[in-house]
């Protein structure tokens, strides 16, 4: 069967490809597609026949070209070889607890409150209630896909009386095969009071293309906190599509940091919706991109109830001839009055053939409202370039050192110590490497 | 005698189509205090920007010798290696860049070129204590991004800090009285005195004398309409205080 497909594949369109896959995909469930799962799954192959796979006259996907990445002909992730996770899983150890998830699949967890979604779905758990209501199919050709291929990723509750420990997931996809496309569905609960950071990273094994298409459905409580680390920092091989979507009770707080620094077709969705009066979120973005890199951050703050606050931040370094998009949408429902939001987006743009595409989209259905943004685009300032080289610094020192200043305004966020100084360490050395070209 | 530091011949200078400087002529020797006036508008800020090495200024004619070389074949980043330093007008604020990097990235790139090593941590905060103590800087400048947020004042000494810390054999203070109350003032030339040394030259460009009652000068210069009109000893600038510019003025149609 696998023989066949492979062999077919290639003349195959991406979307006639992708029901080829997600055929076999049922079939190789072995009658185990059963339940809420295959309920979610059939819908989302619906949904994606339906919507298609989104192309550049999307005006969502207008600068991202979908279709360009699927021309490198993913396989779904059939294989796991749990072994390859173990040197990745020991380079970030000391951030937290580290939960491996290798080509969508989770390898055996035995931290206690974290569960694998593929062994919870039989049972009568009440996490897997809120699944597929966060994030849904519907009218998402994203989530659509991610659903089709619903399989496995993390689950966790984290109450007041859970650990600390931030949460590392870490995708792994292995390409020693080939080509290959995974689909993980992740699920976090904060409840009432409690506190939680979750950290996501992404590394390629093997030197075939990668693409992750991660959905995560994350619900925070009342006066809960969540923290969400993306450290997108792996090699030009790694793609990733990410959807996060977030739902905030009343007073609860969300700050979500975006590092976007390494990798080659980047698309993150972040999704906060304030849905109890009082709730905050902040988001933050940094994008460094050279080579032919594209970074696209479609964001959504969407302010649902009346009293919630929200501050967004995305700053981008784009050289060579990369692309950075930002699409920045803040909703603001008609009952949603004493909303505060603030969105903010600055790029530097160092090369003549790089380019940032960057769109706010304010849509505001009330009045008592206080909504602004901002937005920048620019070349390093020179009267400060002129200030350092007077001092004896050179033209490229002085660039390293005013680009890092500019990058870790965004950095600083990072509250844990040891993520912060290796992003920076990255930080530096890409800069230096500059120096030294 | 040794040789001079500094040796302009001639030098004419523009910004777009508006010529600036018309044929400037001027010698600073090793240890010696040169203070240029003039009225606004003459080319005191242009002849600062020239030498430090500002882009948008077009040499047109004359040249400029620093220590021998020539000056205006060098980068900016180079004259501060030879050992250059201009005290801005308006310094600049960096945001996110805090006084301490700065000041050591730029202490070890001109101690690599004098062949040093760069200083440990250790060291550069005792050199940084010890300059700063001189124009009264509080140590929490250090980790405060450089000039943000800085008053007028705290940014002029901020200025002569940076001299202090990098030890030029030439410094150029532009204006470095504009902004600043007389205790300010006083502060900012204790620090300058102090760094005056046999090896050392400044050159002060003021409007006012105010500056050269504490700075004292060994030779005065009257710019006028991008040229050098008048020289003479610090009583020039007393005599400019009395009689006004339009004093010098007169004696610039006269000699024209």
């Amino acid at each position: 069967m696998m023989t066949t497909l492979e062999q077919t594949s290639s003349n195959l369109s991406p979307l006639e490809r992708i029901y080829a896959e997600h055929r076999y995909f049922i079939e190789s469930l072995n009658g185990h597609n059963q339940g809420k799962l295959s309920h979610l799954r059939l819908r989302g192959i619906e949904e994606l026949q339906r919507l298609g796979i989104p192309t550049v006259r999307h005006e969502e996907w207008k600068y991202t070209n979908l279709y360009s990445l699927l021309a490198k002909q993913f396989a779904h992730a059939r294989w796991v070889d749990e072994s390859v996770a173990s040197h990745i899983v020991s380079q970030f150890s000391q951030w937290g607890t580290v939960v491996p998830v290798v080509n969508g699949r989770l390898v055996a967890s035995t931290a206690p409150g974290i569960f694998s979604l593929k062994e919870v779905a039989s049972s009568d758990n009440q996490l897997v209630q809120r699944l597929g209501t966060i994030a849904v199919s519907e009218g998402n050709a994203i989530v659509a896909w991610n659903t089709a291929f619903l399989e496995d990723g993390v689950v966790v509750r984290i109450d007041q009386h859970s650990p600390k420990d931030p949460i590392i997931i870490t995708s792994v996809l292995d390409t020693r095969q080939g080509n290959v496309m995974a689909h993980e569905r992740h699920l976090v609960e904060v409840a009432p009071g409690g506190s939680a950071t979750v950290v996501f990273v992404q590394r390629t094994v093997g030197d075939g293309e990668a693409l992750l298409n991660q959905v995560l459905e994350c619900w925070v409580g009342e006066n809960a906190q969540m923290l969400i680390l993306i450290v997108q920092d792996g090699t030009a091989n790694s793609h990733a599509i990410t959807t996060h979507e977030i739902e905030l009770a009343s007073n609860a707080r969300l700050q979500m940091v975006t590092v976007s620094i390494g990798g080659g077709f980047i698309r993150n969705m972040p999704a906060a919706r304030l849905v109890g009066e009082g709730a905050h979120a902040e988001l933050y973005g940094l994008t460094i991109a050279d080579g032919t890199m594209l970074v696209d951050h479609h964001t959504v703050v969407d302010h649902r109830v009346p009293s919630c606050t929200s501050n967004e931040l995305y700053k981008a370094i784009l050289d060579g001839r990369s692309m950075g998009v930002f699409n920045g949408k803040i909703f603001v429902r008609p009952n949603a009055q004493r909303t505060n939001a603030y969105q903010a987006n600055r790029s530097i743009v160092r090369s003549p053939r790089a380019t940032i595409n960057a769109k706010p989209q304010l849509e505001i259905f009330a009045n008592d409202v206080r909504c602004t943004h901002g937005c920048t685009v620019g070349r390093l300032d020179k009267e400060a370039m002129f200030y350092l080289r007077s001092r004896g610094l050179s033209p490229a020192e002085a660039e390293a050192l005013l680009l890092t200043a500019f990058a870790e305004e965004i950095t600083a966020q990072i509250p844990i110590e040891s993520i912060r100084a290796h992003v920076n360490a990255t930080i530096e050395h890409l800069f230096h490497a500059d120096e030294l070209a | 005698m040794k040789a001079p530091i500094l040796e302009i011949r001639n030098l004419h200078a523009r910004v777009g189509d508006n010529e600036i400087l018309r044929g400037v002529d001027l010698v600073v020797y090793p240890g010696e205090v040169h203070a240029i006036m003039g009225p606004n508008g003459s080319g005191k800020s242009t002849l600062a920007a020239v030498l430090a090495g500002r882009e948008d200024y077009e040499v047109t004619d004359g040249e400029v010798l620093f220590d021998g070389k020539n000056l205006l074949e060098l980068d900016p980043e180079e004259r501060a290696r030879e050992g250059l330093f201009l005290a801005f007008q308006y310094p600049v604020e960096i945001p996110g860049v805090s006084t301490a990097t700065f000041l050591k990235t730029a202490l070890n790139e001109l101690r690599k070129h004098r062949g040093l090593q760069p200083l440990d941590a250790m060291e550069f905060m005792n050199l940084m204590q010890q300059r700063a103590a001189l124009v009264k800087i509080d140590p929490a400048f250090f980790t405060r991004s450089v000039n943000e947020g800085f008053s007028g004042g705290e940014k002029k000494r901020n200025e002569i800090f940076q001299l202090a810390m990098l030890e030029p054999r030439l410094a150029i203070l532009d204006e470095t009285d504009s902004g600043l109350d007389i205790d300010a003032l006083r502060i900012v030339a204790d620090g300058v005195n102090a760094l005056r040394s046999p090896d050392r030259s400044f050159l002060v460009i003021t409007h006012y004398q105010r500056l050269l009652n504490y700075i004292v000068p060994d030779v005065v210069h009257v710019l006028y309409r991008g040229r050098i009109i008048k020289s003479g000893t610090k009583d020039l600038a007393l005599e400019l205080e009395a009689k006004g510019y339009d004093w010098v003025k007169e004696f610039a149609e006269v000699t024209a």
